[in-house]
């Protein structure tokens, strides 16, 4: 992996990446001046110029770019290998650049506890600081820079006249640079990292003149636990590298740490276009200050390259912590069944929901959204939307736990499905098992409100995108007899079993007409309380004997009303039929029978129910 | 040449873990092709050759059998690539810490498959052993892929051993090719493959893109930084130039005369 990535960064810096969205830490940042005359050189006390950074401020003034850029030159590897050990309250590391945060100073929540205060520690740190300098004159311009700063009192008489420091929080920094050319921070800085780019130096070795050793990037040395640490092997450390490398990998976290590239990152590994015209929309997306996502990059170039998109490292990196990186070898982007048509949902359950999913994107927006209750592809209020492909979830923010665990359950191999274009990541068994989780938890949930029914419009939704999408999910041996056709069979088998012109057969005709006499019975209930909570005692039957016992006491609550004459032979069909299927095998069915039109009305009765139906709204 | 056998076996588990040493915080990497220090691992493990032991010396079976040359052809993959899931390991035991509990996320390959294509002599006694050894699925320490729990077995669904022999001839391209396994890539991949021809006789497509996979993958290690050293190599099913620099090729058959190519290293 780090192969691919130091790769990557020199394409970045080819293309002139390295310093595209960089910004100066939150706070103040104060350039001091120093002046010559008659060849000497010393500093005025009001010879500084100051700025404060928010990141609310839309763009950066000329003085804010400098600071960012010298600050880019001279700050810290990390805590532990800056100078101020073992205090770690200073954060650059350049004989130029003096940063700390406001907390360290009087009335700063850390002054207080420090054994020894942090303007007491400044000469300490410029010592060290000192040792990065060759050039002599370089080293008396730091000195200079030195004396003004090393002492409670000087930094006082600065800070003092800045009206903005009295505002700075205790996060904020306050950065002092020295006003000399980017190549003198710069040349300090290459010395500073050539012994700080590693690890640790305990472990380098050189062969062929390359000095390697054991890379920082997310490594560390494990010692405290002995089942991260190889108790035999032969090596000391798995793999070093060479310290350009680490130079380079050291770059890429900057880079990636200012979130300008897209998340997931596609590296392309072996076509030189492909590559180039990448990191050419990175960088526009940059400049422009709006970040590009995947799924722009990828159609974008899908437009120009068709279909010859793949052999790429796709890394998910987030939160300074890397997800997944994984090799796609191949970018299919439409979606399209046996037939070679794009997938489409039907209106099976008359909402009038039938998107067009031509492609993985389409899966995405539309599909995820609905299936997993906005919980994995979140559309937010203003429109926009968020993925949680690799984010901690809160499952207080799901719609229920049922959602929480199958989002968990299931969310990587969406993320492979949709970005790996990795087919076989989705079965049937899941795209099943997630539709009627998430079904059965909206019968669960569902209320009257306004005499509606809350959940009405998302069931319908799933059960449009199960009965017309699920065998696209089947890996092998796809059925010809798909849960649409069948679903179409039930409907007409049920008109001929109201007119006594069929009988039940096989367990799913049951299972549907099952569904039929529930809803059906159903509606003579005068109760307040219609919802779909009722159809759960049904649904959670295993054995056909038990579920028909239900139905006859179900029967018997209102056995003073009138019955249609459409009832009459599918209900005692249903009562007479035996079967030792599982009912919760049958689940889809006896859903599918509950929720399409109901054949056992009278005209009568059917003119009711029409009228007293509810128009659903998405909510 | 005489008592030369090349043969394969195909090596399969329910999950499998290759582990990249590139770094060790967060998220643990697998390699998603078996490579050859770890296919020698196990093939050690058959033998019975003892593991790493001692610091600064390479284990016995990397001593005895790293000359050994083998080939790798992924099964039941998806474009080179086989399903991956991550598992997050809790150890709380105070004797696995000294400093809090130990949490680890591990992406693991599921159900990796390999067909493992290696040339013995059997005039070499680890040779002749080995080949006794896989002909009738003996071990004398159980092969894993990556970590022990992922138990590895050369026999098929049925129970039966998938241990092939085959003929083999040097295959020096001259003409267009099919390669069978990963091989080593000196050169970018688009020059060394046959473009798509298609036939207006027939109205057909040969030679039809489908996939081509990259990985880097350890070949041996790196006697003096003893690390494994990486090579970029690929897998693909497009057909290759018979220009092709693409070296160490032979032209395998097996028992019912298909034949097809295959790259050792």
């Amino acid at each position: 992996m780090l192969k691919e990535l130091v790769n990557f960064t020199d394409s970045l810096k080819e293309q002139g990446m390295a310093n595209i969205g960089v910004v100066p830490k939150e706070g103040l940042h104060i350039v001091l001046t120093l002046k010559r005359e008659d060849d000497q050189v010393y500093w005025p006390p009001d010879g500084f110029v100051s700025e404060v950074y928010s990141k609310k401020m839309e763009s950066l003034t000329p003085f804010l770019r400098d600071c960012a850029a010298w600050a880019q030159a001279a700050w810290m590897v990390n805590t532990n290998k800056c100078f101020d050990l073992p205090a770690k309250g200073i954060h650059s590391c350049s004989p130029f650049c003096l940063a700390f945060k406001r907390e360290s100073l009087k009335g700063g929540a850390k002054y207080t506890d420090a054994k020894v205060k942090l303007p007491e520690r400044v000469n300490a740190y410029f010592a060290k600081a000192f040792e990065l300098l060759d050039d002599e004159a370089e080293k008396q311009r730091a000195e200079l820079f030195k004396y003004a700063l090393n002492s409670e009192e000087k930094l006082d008489a600065i800070l003092s006249q800045i009206p903005a420091y009295e505002s700075l929080k205790d996060a904020n920094y306050i950065v002092f640079y020295l006003n000399e050319p980017l190549e003198v921070y710069q040349r300090a800085n290459t010395k500073y990292l050539a012994d700080k780019l590693f690890n640790t130096n305990q472990y380098n070795v050189t062969v062929a003149e390359n000095v390697y050793g054991t890379s920082d990037f997310f490594n560390g040395f494990p010692t405290k636990k002995a089942y991260l640490s190889h108790q035999t092997a032969s090596f000391d450390i798995a793999g070093r590298i060479s310290s350009a490398e680490a130079r380079s990998l050291f770059e890429f976290q900057d880079i990636i740490g200012r979130n300008i590239l897209p998340r997931p990152l596609p590296i392309f590994v072996d076509r030189d276009e492909l590559k180039q015209d990448s990191v050419a929309l990175f960088k526009k997306g940059a400049e422009d200050g709006e970040r590009l996502g995947y799924k722009e990059i990828i159609e974008t170039l899908y437009d120009k390259y068709k279909n010859d998109i793949g052999n790429y490292y796709l890394l998910f990196y987030l939160a300074g912590e890397i997800k997944d990186f994984d090799f796609v070898s191949k970018f299919d982007y439409y979606l399209k069944d046996e037939a070679g048509k794009p997938w489409q949902v039907y209106d099976y359950f008359s909402i009038n929901y039938k998107p067009l999913v031509k492609n993985v994107f389409d899966l995405q927006y539309s599909i995820l959204v609905s299936i997993f209750n906005n919980s994995l592809v979140v559309k937010t209020k203003a429109g926009g939307f968020q993925y949680k492909f690799f984010d901690d979830i809160d499952a207080k923010y799901c719609k229920s736990d049922n959602t929480y665990l199958l989002v968990m359950k299931y969310r990587k191999a969406f993320y492979d499905f949709i970005y790996k274009s990795k087919r076989q990541a989705v079965t049937r068994l899941m795209f099943d098992d997630i539709l009627q989780t998430s079904i059965l938890d909206d019968l669960r949930l569902d209320e009257i409100k306004n005499g509606n029914h809350t959940q009405n419009f998302s069931i319908r939704q799933k059960l449009n995108t199960w009965f017309s999408l699920a065998e696209n999910f089947e890996q092998k041996n796809k059925p010809s007899n798909t849960m649409a056709n069948k679903l179409r069979a039930y409907r007409e088998f049920i008109q001929k079993l109201t007119k006594n012109e069929a009988s039940i057969e096989t367990d799913e005709q049951y299972a549907f007409t099952v569904g039929q006499v529930i809803y059906y019975l159903f509606t003579k209930s005068k109760t307040a309380d219609t919802s779909y909570k009722r159809l759960e005692p049904f649904l959670q039957q295993v054995h056909a004997k038990e579920l028909n016992k239900a139905l006859a006491r179900l029967f018997d609550t209102y056995k003073h009303e009138t019955f249609s004459s459409n009832f009459r032979t599918p209900f005692a069909e249903v009562m007479a039929y035996e079967t030792k299927t599982s009912i919760r095998d049958l689940m889809p069915t006896t859903l599918a029978g509950v929720f399409s039109q109901n054949a056992l009305f009278s005209d009568k009765e059917k003119k009711e129910e029409v009228e007293t139906e509810s128009t659903q709204t998405e909510e | 040449m005489a008592d030369q056998k090349l043969i394969s076996f195909d090596l399969r588990a329910d999950f499998g873990f290759f582990k990249k040493p590139d770094y060790n915080d967060g998220i643990l990497l697998s390699y998603n092709m078996i490579h050859k220090p770890a296919l020698l691992g196990i093939l050690g493990a058959i033998i019975g050759l003892e593991g790493y032991s001692k610091k600064g010396e390479f284990p016995q079976y990397y001593q005895r059998l790293k000359d050994l040359s083998i080939g790798i052809e992924p099964l039941n993959h998806e474009k080179g690539n086989f399903q991956k899931t991550t598992v997050k390991y809790t150890n709380t035991v105070g004797y696995a810490n000294d400093d809090g509990n130990l949490l680890i996320e591990e992406m693991m390959l599921v159900k990796p498959a390999y067909r493992c294509y290696v040339l013995l002599d059997l005039a070499v006694e680890d040779h002749n052993k080995l080949y006794d050894y896989l002909k009738r699925g003996q071990a004398e320490y159980i092969p894993y892929l990556g970590k022990n729990e992922f138990q590895a077995s050369w026999l098929n669904d049925d129970g039966e051993s998938t241990f092939r022999e085959y003929d083999f001839n040097a295959f020096k391209p001259g003409q267009d090719f099919g390669l069978r396994t990963v091989f080593i890539k000196s050169n970018p991949i688009k020059n060394e493959q046959v473009l798509v021809k298609i036939s207006f006789r027939s109205r057909t497509v040969f030679n039809e893109a489908t996939f081509s996979y990259f990985e880097r993958l350890p070949v041996h290690f790196h006697e003096s930084l003893i690390q494994y050293h990486l090579y970029d190599m690929a897998y693909t099913d497009y057909v290759l130039s018979s220009e092709s620099t693409i070296t160490n090729l032979l032209q395998i058959e097996d028992s019912i005369g298909s034949k097809t190519v295959v790259q050792l290293f």
